[in-house]
């Protein structure tokens, strides 16, 4: 109990008080439930190996065609060099009840949305995996997913920036490793909740305490590697780790830091201040050579921007710019910017999606409708 | 898989850990021991405050999860609980969390019918205070927050929590004494 001579109450009140607090329903969620919205904030795309450009990035794009794109016919992708970052999109959804209490916002998805180089939007379905939560690049072209498998349950219209409704028990995560041509080549349970990046060996990602786990493609093994652990954001490229890392609220005055890894042994090789709110991020990626950090940014935290601006920092000295990519009104049920994922197309050239919803939204609206998606260049490229 | 040790619950506790104002702290010091323990309290904070169970389990949900995402940090500081409050209520009022809403903020705490009448009239009270009272209500009094705490948490002058604390008991204390001469 308080003894703070400031506080006057006396003990019948503030036990009174207790005890209602006491009557009040407990807290509903799991562990789970965080864990995938920590996964939905703070997404990770893989930014690895080296770029082979446009040509290679349509080659991969072929895989379980089953969106409204006009891809290219599924293909396997012969031994060659590493694939170009692929365009994955947040399967989020979002909506609540509209004024005449039909839901509204976007349509729900759970499988894998990708942007191909030419603008067109596909879905990727990964067999046996009916809830995808993420999903990074692979050097061979194929892609590994982060998800359930368990068929999710639905998510009420009625409830406003839905976050997915508690599970009764969705299982563990589980990270399955898709071929090229579309197949399932393995499929691993994990505790890890997103990823980090991956290379020609090694898929990496990070678990709830922001430890970082290898898993080993040939073998599927994991384990936790002995490095500092991960926060607020790493991807992987050029042999490189970056990470952001602020203040417990980001905000002024305490700065964000940029921190880059040794991709191989984990030491810290670079440490730059960047200002506070580049720490509100929606993601990170770096350049295939390692150079650029592309950061995806929403605004001041927990302010009132309606915007998406896109940094890009060059790691080695530090230059950076900063590029308003969209701006929404500040009012309600109005014109909502939601991030949606970034990729790098090669080393001087990072696409960004997001979603702009109209000004009165009065329906639900597939993603494709309300997808914007813009290539932006680093200086002096 | 093959688990490493856990480094977080290895390290030297944090300054200010250990009990707190009557709350113990757990020794292990990772993001899953500060979920277990005070989530709960966190969000029964968030619901006395909003008023809105499903806007206070949206808000406790995005504290943890910021927590979590940060939790090196966040895990090292005095009162990571009211830090997870302040964030949760910054998000919950937040003008697009609120604005989007069909309809203003009336406390419905979802919790139907309450044996206890002096509960039910205690959150009766509650209800009518406005929310700017009932957070300063609910961090000096639920999470056992001095003024200066307080002040700090909720970006206010401590004058301004004084105040707030004073109107907000004087309507508690009017209410309950007239249900208790009723």
């Amino acid at each position: 109990m308080h003894t703070d001579d400031e506080l006057d109450l006396d003990v019948e009140l503030i036990e009174l008080l207790h005890r209602a607090a006491a009557a009040l329903p407990g807290y509903p969620a799991d562990p789970a439930t965080v864990a995938r919205r920590r996964t939905a904030r703070q997404r990770r795309h893989v930014a690895a190996g080296v770029a082979a450009g446009l040509v290679a990035a349509v080659l991969v794009g072929g895989v379980a065609l089953v969106g409204s794109g006009n891809g290219p016919a599924p293909m396997t992708v012969a031994a060659g060099p590493p694939a170009a970052p692929r365009l994955f999109l947040v399967p989020r959804t979002q909506s609540w009840e509209g004024s005449d209490g039909r839901p509204v916002g976007l349509k729900p998805v759970n499988d894998l949305d990708e942007v191909l180089p030419d603008g067109h939007l596909v879905v990727r379905v990964v067999p046996g995996m009916p809830q995808v939560a993420e999903a990074v690049t692979l050097p061979d072209g194929g892609f590994a997913a982060l998800g359930l498998v368990v068929p999710p349950e639905g998510t009420s219209p009625s409830r406003p920036n839905a976050s997915p409704t508690p599970a009764k028990d969705q299982g563990p995560m589980r990270v399955a490793v898709v071929r090229p041509d579309g197949s399932v080549r393995s499929m691993t349970e994990t505790d890890a909740i997103g990823f980090i990046g991956a290379d020609d060996r090694r898929v990496y990602l990070y678990d709830a305490n922001s430890h970082v786990i290898a898993m080993d493609l040939s073998t599927r093994k994991q384990r936790i590697l002995n490095w500092p652990d991960l926060y607020a954001g790493a991807v992987l490229a050029g042999g490189r780790f970056a990470e952001l890392a602020g203040g417990p609220n980001a905000s002024p005055p305490e700065p964000c830091h940029l921190r880059l890894l040794d991709g191989q042994s984990g030491a810290q090789t670079v440490q730059r201040t960047l200002p506070s709110e580049d720490c509100n991020l929606w993601d990170l990626a770096l350049s295939p050579d390692g150079r650029w950090l592309a950061i995806a940014v929403a605004g001041p935290l927990m302010g009132n921007a309606n915007q998406l601006s896109l940094i890009l920092v060059n790691v080695d000295t530090g230059k950076q710019t900063n590029q308003l990519l969209d701006q929404g009104p500040p009012v309600a049920d109005s014109g909502e910017i939601d991030f949606q994922g970034m990729a790098w197309l090669d080393d001087g050239q990072v696409r960004v999606a997001w979603t702009h919803l109209p000004d009165k939204v009065d329906r639900m609206y597939d993603k494709s409708e309300v997808l914007r998606v813009k290539t932006v260049a680093v200086p002096g490229s | 898989m093959t688990r490493a040790p856990d480094r977080v619950a290895r390290q030297p506790a944090p300054q200010g850990a250990g009990v707190r104002d009557g709350v113990p702290r757990p020794d292990d010091h990772s993001f899953d021991a500060f979920y277990r323990a005070q989530s709960d309290r966190v969000y029964r904070a968030l619901l006395l405050t909003l008023g809105d169970p499903y806007l206070a389990r949206e808000a406790a949900d995005e504290a943890m999860a910021r927590a979590c995402a940060r939790w090196h940090t966040v895990g090292g500081l005095d009162n990571p609980g009211g830090w997870a409050y302040r964030v949760g209520l910054n998000w919950a009022t937040s003008w697009w969390r609120k604005l989007r809403r069909e309809r203003p903020l009336e406390p419905d705490w979802g919790v139907g019918t309450v044996p206890d009448p002096q509960v039910t009239v205690a959150l009766d009270a509650l209800r009518e205070l406005p929310l700017p009272q009932r957070a300063v209500v609910v961090c000096r009094v639920l999470l056992d927050l001095s003024t200066a705490e307080t002040a700090a948490l909720l970006g206010l002058a401590e004058g301004t929590v004084k105040s707030r604390l004073a109107r907000a008991l004087a309507a508690l204390r009017a209410v309950l004494s007239d249900q208790g001469e009723a």
